[in-house]
């Protein structure tokens, strides 16, 4: 619609702020669906809007915290992202070393730990694929692959692009079918931390929380994770799901879902 | 329910915008401020309709906001049952419950060798995998409760102070019950002093899995139901006895003032003023 507006009819002298505007709500959508962590604080901290996610809790307009005042005291609670983004189900090779890494989970942990002296959770929320309605999807796209594959080879001039490409489409999915015989089940996760600083004061508890957070996040960079400061609309989710865990449409509709 | 709504707005709001677009596009040019306008209409329209996906939750809310604040939610974030088995989370017409697995782990990476630490990692990975609903499991690092703990201590040292005051006001009393008295009054001090000098952490591993009925009863009973496998599979695969949380001990899983017990730290937040002065 705004490409219409933008390249469509013309409004007289009202042209170029209507087709401004057109291109302003384009990039909205664009900021809104992709980065909205961005547009999302922004406008409740101009606004100076702050959020009651339920009774006795409070979301305030920075939409980084969630705090609870009991008798007095402040609690401030903020999330961490912990995608574990070097683990891939759908890679084409297994990552060399992986059995390593995985031995040094449980020593890498205690250390992590061990210099922690805050309160801290991590999450993981998951779901496990059906793996004989998984194998079967594979095969029914490998099959699909080799139909392909011995089309091009049969026609009179194959191009080598699409042979490679096709080549590569096989190799990832007899990989994911070589894991699947080794005992890995496939799952969809979403992995995130949670930690809680109290104070006297709001602006103690928040500050608090920051610093706790940083810590966090230097702390855990031994185990290779993505980790950011949630903020904006997934905030009030992650402390929903504190009570609730929810349905796996809704984790892929409002998180990156790790497969 | 929730969902279906949402679609229909989506689809209702790019009617309008096509409408409005139609409009537009049939408008003899002396009418441009109507196109202009249609024009504007429709770009806020199309911000509204994209932004539905993820924003959908706040339209009622922001309707009946009052102030500055939009409220989300008016009730408590949960309701415990009354058998303290797990707690039911009511939103709207859907009853939510949600019960807790305690996963109790108490062997130290220190004492593994390299075999058994690749082994726990590989149960572990079991675990995560495991179940075919959705389950959340979660390590915790929490403060432990040493509320009673300073609550019946401090009571002590008020005795132990009353009886001190009381005793060496009066001219009378014997030398040795004075002393006695000072020495147990010391001991409840330092006591005290100790118990709120550092901070004393604990940590626990759980589960979580949710489900959700036309009723509180038929919810919890197909949360515990849920628990109760996820449980069976845990305890067989780690090799622990992982068993079904009950009433505080949920809270300690969910409550800010749980994981930090507000005696506890108020006495310690006293202490480091205390040392901040001096």
């Amino acid at each position: 619609m705004a490409l219409f507006i933008f390249l469509g009819p013309s409004y007289g002298p009202l042209s170029i702020p209507v087709r401004i505007l057109a291109v302003l709500a384009v990039i909205l959508i664009l900021i809104i669906n992709f980065a909205d962590f961005l547009v999302f604080p922004l406008f409740t901290k101009l606004l100076g809007i702050s959020m009651v996610p339920a009774k006795g809790y409070m979301i305030p307009k920075t939409q980084d915290s969630v705090i609870k005042n009991v008798s007095g005291l402040f609690y401030a609670t903020g999330y961490l992202t912990a995608n574990i983004y070097n683990y891939v189900f759908t890679a084409e090779e297994m990552v060399q070393g992986e059995e390593q890494d995985m031995a040094g989970g449980p020593d890498k942990w205690e250390k992590a730990v061990m210099s922690i002296d805050f309160p801290f959770k991590f999450n993981v929320m998951t779901v496990a694929h059906d793996i004989q309605k998984f194998r079967e999807d594979l095969e029914g796209k490998r099959s699909f692959l080799e139909f392909q594959y011995s089309k091009e080879m049969g026609s009179g001039n194959p191009s080598p692009s699409f042979i490679d490409e096709l080549q590569r489409k096989m190799r990832v999915i007899e990989m994911r079918m070589d894991r699947l015989g080794q005992g890995e089940r496939p799952v969809d996760s979403v992995m995130y931390m949670e930690t809680t600083a109290v104070g006297v004061s709001q602006k103690e508890a928040t500050d608090k929380l920051t610093e706790q957070l940083s810590h966090l996040q230097t702390v855990f960079n031994v185990f290779d994770l993505s980790i950011t400061r949630v903020v904006g609309r997934e905030l009030y989710l992650l402390h929903k799901y504190n009570y609730i865990v929810p349905e796996i449409k809704d984790l892929n509709a409002n998180f990156t879902v790790q497969s | 329910m929730a969902r279906d709504i949402q679609l229909i707005t989506l689809v209702l709001l790019l009617g309008i915008v096509f409408v409005l677009g139609f409009f537009i596009s049939v408008m003899p040019p002396q009418y441009y401020i109507l196109s202009a306008l249609f024009a504007v209409i429709a770009l806020a329209l199309d911000v509204i309709a994209f932004s539905n996906k993820f924003y959908f939750y706040l339209a009622e809310p922001l309707r009946k906001m009052k102030g500055r604040t939009i409220t989300l939610h008016a009730e408590e974030p949960f309701y415990m049952y009354p058998s303290g088995s797990a707690i039911a989370i009511r939103e709207e017409s859907e009853i939510t419950a949600s019960a807790f697995i305690k996963i109790p782990v108490y062997r130290s990476a220190t004492e593994m060798t390299e075999e058994e630490k690749l082994n726990f990692a590989r149960l572990f990975a079991r675990v995560v995998t495991m179940s075919k609903y959705p389950m959340k499991i979660a390590a915790e690092q929490y403060v432990i409760n040493k509320d009673d703990f300073i609550d019946k201590i401090s009571k002590k040292l008020a005795e132990a102070q009353e009886r001190y005051t009381a005793i060496s006001s009066n001219k009378d009393s014997p030398r040795n019950e004075i002393d006695r008295i000072e020495g147990e009054l010391t001991m409840w001090h330092n006591l005290f002093a100790n118990v709120t000098k550092s901070r004393s952490q604990g940590q626990m591993a759980y589960a979580m899995v949710s489900a959700t009925g036309a009723s509180e009863e038929e919810a919890v009973n197909l949360a515990i139901q849920k628990a109760e496998e996820a449980a069976a599979g845990i305890s067989a695969t780690l090799g622990v006895t992982a068993s079904l949380a009950r009433g505080d001990e949920i809270l300690a899983f969910l409550e800010p003032e749980y994981v930090i017990p507000p005696t506890t730290v108020a006495e310690m937040m006293k202490k480091e003023g205390e040392s901040a002065q001096v």
